[in-house]
């Protein structure tokens, strides 16, 4: 769709060209077009944000009441206030720490769970049902238990560390199940040990599971934290200041503090998918074997 | 030691493909075992190698023997180098040193020395099977198994990739079952050719090559004479 859309447009803007120097002003027709058809993906995108942000200012016009919708400037306002203050990046740090510490433990042990399960069919028995039960519990559930069993600070690394983890083991356990089998003849053909097959056939088949395991997990992860911390008001964090500001019915506030989340998520994804990118072999994977 | 495989019997469900199957494969010597698609070449290395047992009857000769086997498709690991993937498989049987330098060897054998650092996506078809043919060479094996390691190459790359099997051969003498659906290769690279039919596999004739393996081409009208009996058997 995008393909057959950008060359039509390549055609008129030629067209264009040739007809440019009967019309005067043309020129300017020229531009705006050479300057869609370069970057129409991020013009179509940043078209998208200002209907979003011009709707939202409509609306909060016509509402008339911050409380209830502030308009994008008053936001704009508080999140610039919040970035220019000290305790801001305790909060911002605090959750990050919380977040990657619930993320790499269930990497870690999702890794591990997961390997073990998917070569052992009595293993995965064992923690199949679980796995099951964690998945399905809410997530709501999960937090307010893990409420009356730890310190505030430590709800939100439980409730993530719960969430994340299934998804992790589940792909990797779908990933060492799905490893080529005419790779793994090769190494009972060519006399690898069970365990040098494993370690250098099964395990890197399993990254490309891992890592949309990961990405999935990631995203879920600030999601569950954020929560976490609104229901558990640890001394700092996104997600308490949030439920404080909340509390004060600072409206402008909290829209602050739901754009720092989001942004946190956005970055995190962005690292995640910048380090999946280095590993050049996982885009041609399917027709090199 | 000649490999013999002993009144070989085998069914996939209700298809029987060997019934009561002898065969022997002289020693230091190249057998090419020609024969339709689905007459049983493939499972017949698979059950010479190991990878399948039969339901009755056996194979010797090989016992303990260490075997190189050449896919139909290169299969190397795409997350390994062409170099790396050498070296996973002669690891067990020398000193680090000696790893890396065979390895490298045979992957200039194969004319791939410039490459050995690549990834397998990074190369042509061809050259992954050449690769994977360094691999075979390099692997310190006294038997070799081939299941149609040319059928996805280009007339060009297949002779070239025959010529690069002659001279390899007569480096280092192994006994070798190299099993196509294609009458030149077999006339080119087979000491032997066995025509099998099936299933259920049976052998519908032995010939002889009667030249030396390093004169074979496909201008020799020996050669082509082997070819046309050969056609006229399959067709």
């Amino acid at each position: 769709m995008t393909g057959s859309t950008s060359k039509n447009k390549k055609y008129a803007s030629g067209e264009d060209s040739q007809r440019a120097p009967r019309r005067g002003g043309t020129i300017v027709v020229k531009v705006v077009l050479n300057c869609f058809i370069r970057h129409h993906i991020l013009i179509i995108s940043g078209a998208a944000i200002t209907i979003l942000l011009g709707i939202w200012w409509i609306a909060a016009f016509v509402i008339d009441a911050t409380i209830i919708l502030p308009p994008p400037p008053a936001v704009g306002r508080e999140l610039w206030a919040l970035l220019n203050s000290n305790d801001f990046w305790h909060s911002v740090g605090l959750t990050v720490f919380r977040g990657l510490s619930g993320f790499f433990i269930s990497l870690s042990l999702g890794i591990v769970l997961g390997i073990a399960a998917g070569i052992s069919l009595p293993i995965h028995a064992l923690f199949k049902p679980l796995i099951a039960v964690i998945r399905t519990t809410p997530i709501m559930s999960v937090i307010l238990i893990a409420l009356l069993w730890f310190k505030t600070g430590t709800v939100p690394i439980f409730s993530s560390f719960l969430i994340a983890f299934p998804v992790i083991t589940q792909n990797v356990i779908v990933g060492i199940r799905q490893t080529d089998q005419k790779l793994l003849q090769m190494g009972r053909a060519y006399g690898l040990s069970a365990t040098r097959r494993l370690l250098h056939i099964s395990v890197p088949s399993v990254v490309p599971y891992l890592i949309s395991g990961a990405q999935t997990a990631l995203g879920l992860t600030w999601k569950v934290v954020v929560a976490a911390e609104v229901l558990s008001i640890p001394n700092w964090g996104v997600g308490s200041e949030m439920q404080l500001s909340q509390m004060s019915l600072e409206t402008a506030q909290v829209f602050a503090w739901t754009v720092v989340a989001i942004l946190l998520s956005a970055a995190s994804q962005w690292v995640l998918s910048m380090s999946i990118r280095s590993m050049s072999w996982s885009k041609a994977y399917a027709d090199t074997v | 030691m000649p490999i013999q495989c002993k009144q070989l019997s085998l069914s996939f469900g209700d298809l029987q493909v060997f019934d009561n199957f002898s065969l022997e494969v002289p020693d230091q010597h190249v057998t090419a075992i020609l024969g339709p698609s689905g007459c049983g070449k493939t499972t017949l290395l698979n059950l010479m190698s190991g990878l399948l047992l039969p339901d009755r009857g056996g194979v010797s000769g090989i016992g303990d023997e260490r075997i190189s086997y050449l896919f139909q498709e290169p299969r190397l690991l795409p997350w390994k180098t062409v170099r790396k993937n050498v070296e996973l498989v002669v690891t067990p049987f020398f000193p680090p040193g000696e790893v890396s330098r065979r390895s490298f060897e045979f992957l200039e054998k194969v004319g791939l020395n410039q490459f050995a650092d690549y990834h397998p996506h990074e190369l042509s078809g061809g050259m992954r099977q050449r690769a994977a043919v360094a691999r075979a060479f390099a692997y310190p094996s006294g038997v070799m198994l081939m299941d149609e390691p040319f059928q996805a190459l280009d007339l060009h790359l297949k002779l070239s990739l025959i010529e690069l099997f002659k001279k390899l051969w007569k480096l280092e003498q192994r006994t070798a079952v190299f099993v196509t659906h294609d009458i030149q290769e077999a006339v080119l690279l087979g000491d032997t050719v066995i025509v099998l039919y099936g299933p259920p596999a049976h052998i519908r004739a032995t010939l002889e090559n009667p030249m030396p393996r390093v004169e074979r081409s496909l201008k020799e009208h020996r050669i082509l004479e082997m070819e046309q009996k050969l056609y006229s058997l399959l067709a």
